[in-house]
Order: C-alpha cells, then structure tokens, then sequence
C-alpha cells in the first residue's frame, strides 16, 4: 500500500516536471544574463521549453501548463497578458505538424525550431503592434530568436538526457 | 490523360492535437480574451503584475544569484585572456577619472559658494533605499525593471530611482517585497525636464527606436549638443535637479544621452522627496523655502559628458 502511494507519487512529480522547467524557463527569460563587452542574452527559454516537451512529450506539456507557462511569461515579462500564451499555443501546434512532416531526429527538430521560433517572434510582433497600434521595432525579436535557434541543440540534448534518464523512470 | 492522384484524408493531424483540441481552443480563447480584457483593464493588470512579481521575488531573487554568478564566471574567465588590454584600458580610464574629480572638486566649490549666497534649500530627502535589480523586462512591450524592495522597505510609487550616474526611472508600482521601476526609456515615460543653460523646458519621452527625446521645446528653444538636462520638478513628478543626461541632435530632433547606464543597471537608489506643499511650511523660515534659481553663470553649460565607462 504504502508502495504503490510512494510510486503513484513519484510518477505524478515526474510527470510535473516539464512544468516545472518550463516556470524555471521563464524566472531566467526575465533575468538580466550579461557577457563581457555589455552584450546581454534574453534567449526564448520558455518556448525552448515548450518546443521539446510538447514535441516529445505531449502527453505532459498540454495545453494547460502551455497557458499558464505563457501567462506567466506575459505578466512578468510586461507583455499584454494573453500574448505569449496565445502564441506558445500556436506555435505548440505547428511544431507538432512540422514534427510529424519531417521527423525527430536532432537535426531536423533544429530546423523545426528555428521555424516555430521564427514563426512564434514574427507573431509576437505583429500582436504586439495591433495591440499597442504601433509598429514595433522588429530587432529585438530577430536577436532574440536567432540566439534561441543558436542555442537550442544545447537544450534539446540536455532536455532529451533529462527526458531519458529521469522523467522516463519516474514515469514507468 | 492520367489524373494525379489525391487521397482525400490523407493527412492527419498529429495525435497530440487530436487528443487535447478541446484544450487548446479553451486555452487558446482564454488567452484572446485575457489580450482584451488586457486592454480594457490596465490598472487591474498592473495590480496582478506587480501580486506576481512579489509572489516569485523569491525565486527570480536566487535565479538572478545563479545568473550573476555564471555572468561573473564568464566574465573573469574572459578577463583573464584579455588581462592586458584591460590594464591598458583602465590606466587610460584612471587618467580621466583624476580630471575630472578636480572638475568636481572645482563644481562642489561653486556650488557651496552659490548655496551660501542663495540660502538654496533643496527639497528633503526622506529615505534612500538601495535595492538590486531581480529582472528586467527590457522587452519591446516594457523598459522596466523589477528591484528587490517594496512597502517593507518603505518603497513608494513615484520615488526617483537613480544609479551611480543619474537618473534611471521612477517607481510605478510597489509591492511587498518588490517594486517595478519604469525606465526613462519605456515609451510610457514622460519625464519634465529643464535644459541648462537658459532653464528650457521640455518633456523628457522614451522612445522604442533611440534615445529619449525631447519634446514640448519651446518654439524659439535652441539646444546645443552636450548640454547639461536635469529634472525640472514640473507636476511634482520627480524632485528638481536630478541628473538626467546631455543633448544629443538625432535626426528624428532633439534627444537626451543619459548618465544613467540604463542597459547594466544592477543597482540602484530609490529616493523618497516630500515636495515643499507637503512640508509643513510655518516651521522653516522663508530664506529656506526660497525657489532655486538657476545662475546665468555658463558652468554647467560647459560640464562635458561623463566619460563613457
């Protein structure tokens, strides 16, 4: 008895982690990560996050920690609210299209990234310039998403170890 | 003639998509919704924004820890490959910091003199609170930043938060243990300014593309680069005097170069001013409460920038 409450437990925390990662993912979206030279990286870790998960593990990233992940990401970010979970829902849906066109391997799951990345930064901008009724400058975004796609492989491989070694077991 | 061949129904939607549809259209309705209601509530957004921020002050407080930590390791290691260069760097940089502590020495001088024959009283300083930035939000939406101090520490919207260089924002919204501070840079940022010499007047307004501009010139106003911008204390905004930052001619008109070092601000102090009208007047004598007149003497048009760090 005792057993079977301890592993129903422990496939209950596994099967949180994603989320867990992916509300880690925003605490360091927001945190100022500066580089010599006063270069400062504000990488997607939220959507990296999503993308894996929701690609590898869509019985755990649904739609529900998908939202509250964006929203959270929106409320301290200092985006509209909505905004971001409005789009990681999108872009959830087309990176598991593109997943079943072209496959899981690491280096088509790279290109499928920089797509959805690509695909989620362009509909920031334009929501987020219907929403202020302004044209925003687009740099921003193009920084952010080519440092996301850059570091993506880094992410993936590590997600993919987590996957493998501890959500996995803790699941079974 | 043989005609292609399409499957009808050949594609189909990933199983995940099939399996949560209900899910994400709620979800995805959720948030359109939450984008409107966004729209027409700004305060209750702000509340909600600022709740959530001290909720997680706690955990953006150690991952902001973890962050400086690896940003410090990235940058030591890099000092160490470029240990030589650096030294020539900051030899250089020492060499105009002596100047200018004799500039200073020299302003502090005037400044005392001026202050005895003026019988200048400069508006109280209540409380100066240090607090260490947690998170920034220097997205396209927001130029923010959210500082480890709130109502505990005596934090109060409206306080004027300045770095080690001038002036970085003002305080918007307090919570508990946190406060978000609004850049001078956030496009929602109006700052009333004056520009030495001659006291121009003019609105100081963040802009998403550049520098602040400068906005509501007088007509016949000509600034010249270089010159001195502080605050001028109009609307009981911010308290006068505060360093703001020199002119700078952009093609899109007149704008400011802050002191503040507004992209690597980790530090900063929150002041708390009671203005004149809240001071209890009959108590100080009027020498004290005399307004502060700008001298028509042309040294703080000629104070040069700050050197570049």
């Amino acid at each position: 008895m005792v057993v079977s409450v301890f592993s129903r437990l422990v496939k209950w925390i596994g099967g949180r982690l994603p989320l867990v990662l992916a509300l880690i993912a925003v605490i360091f979206a927001i945190i100022p990560f500066r580089l010599p030279g006063g270069l400062e990286m504000t990488p997607l870790y939220p959507l990296m996050v999503v993308f894996f998960w929701g690609n590898h593990r869509g019985d755990l990233m649904t739609p529900g920690p998908i939202f509250f992940t964006g929203l959270l990401y929106d409320l301290l970010s200092g985006a509209p609210p909505g905004l971001w979970a409005l789009v990681l829902l999108l872009c959830h849906g087309l990176a598991l299209v593109l997943r079943d066109t072209f496959g899981r391997a690491l280096h088509s799951a790279w290109a499928v990234f920089a797509v959805t990345c690509a695909a989620a930064c362009f509909l920031v901008w334009l929501l987020g310039s219907i929403y202020d009724w302004e044209i925003k400058s687009p740099m921003e975004f193009i920084v952010a998403g080519l440092v996301s796609i850059a570091l993506y492989p880094f992410f993936g491989v590590a997600f993919a170890f987590i996957e493998r070694r501890v959500v996995a077991p803790m699941r079974a | 003639m043989p005609q292609p061949k399409f499957k009808r129904g050949a594609w189909k939607a990933p199983v995940e998509l099939r399996a949560h549809k209900t899910g994400l259209i709620a979800f995805g309705v959720l948030a359109l919704l939450l984008l409107l209601l966004g729209r027409a509530e700004n305060s209750l957004v702000d509340r909600v924004r600022t709740e959530t921020a001290d909720f997680a002050s706690g955990v953006i407080g150690q991952g902001a820890d973890v962050a400086e930590w690896v940003s410090h390791g990235v940058e030591a290691a890099s000092n160490a490959v470029f240990l030589y260069g650096e030294n020539d760097r900051l030899r250089t940089q020492n060499e105009e910091l002596l100047a200018w502590r004799a500039r200073a020495m020299e302003l502090e001088r005037q400044v005392r003199s001026f202050q005895s024959i003026l019988h200048i009283s400069y508006a109280p300083i209540e409380g100066v609170v240090t607090a260490s930035v947690m998170a920034e939000t220097g997205g396209p939406f927001s130029r923010a930043i959210i500082v480890k101090a709130g109502n505990d520490q005596g934090v109060r919207p409206g306080d004027a938060a300045l770095d080690r260089y001038g002036l970085v924002g003002r305080v918007v919204a307090v919570g508990q243990t946190s406060a978000r501070v609004l850049l001078l840079t956030d496009t929602t940022s109006h700052v009333p300014v004056v520009v030495e010499p001659g006291g121009i007047r003019a609105v100081l307004s963040g802009d998403a593309n550049g520098p602040p501009q400068l906005q509501f010139l007088p007509l016949e106003a000509k600034l010249v680069e270089g010159t001195a911008i502080v605050t001028s204390g109009d609307g009981g905004v911010l308290p006068p005097g505060l360093p703001v930052g020199v002119v700078t001619l952009t093609p899109n008109g007149p704008a400011a170069r802050l002191y503040a070092d507004i992209a690597r601000v980790e530090v900063v102090a929150l002041k708390r001013y009671e203005f004149l009208n809240d001071v209890d007047m009959p108590q100080l004598p009027p020498a004290q409460i005399a307004p502060v007149v700008i001298p028509e003497e042309p040294a703080v048009a000629a104070n040069p920038a700050p050197p570049a760090e």
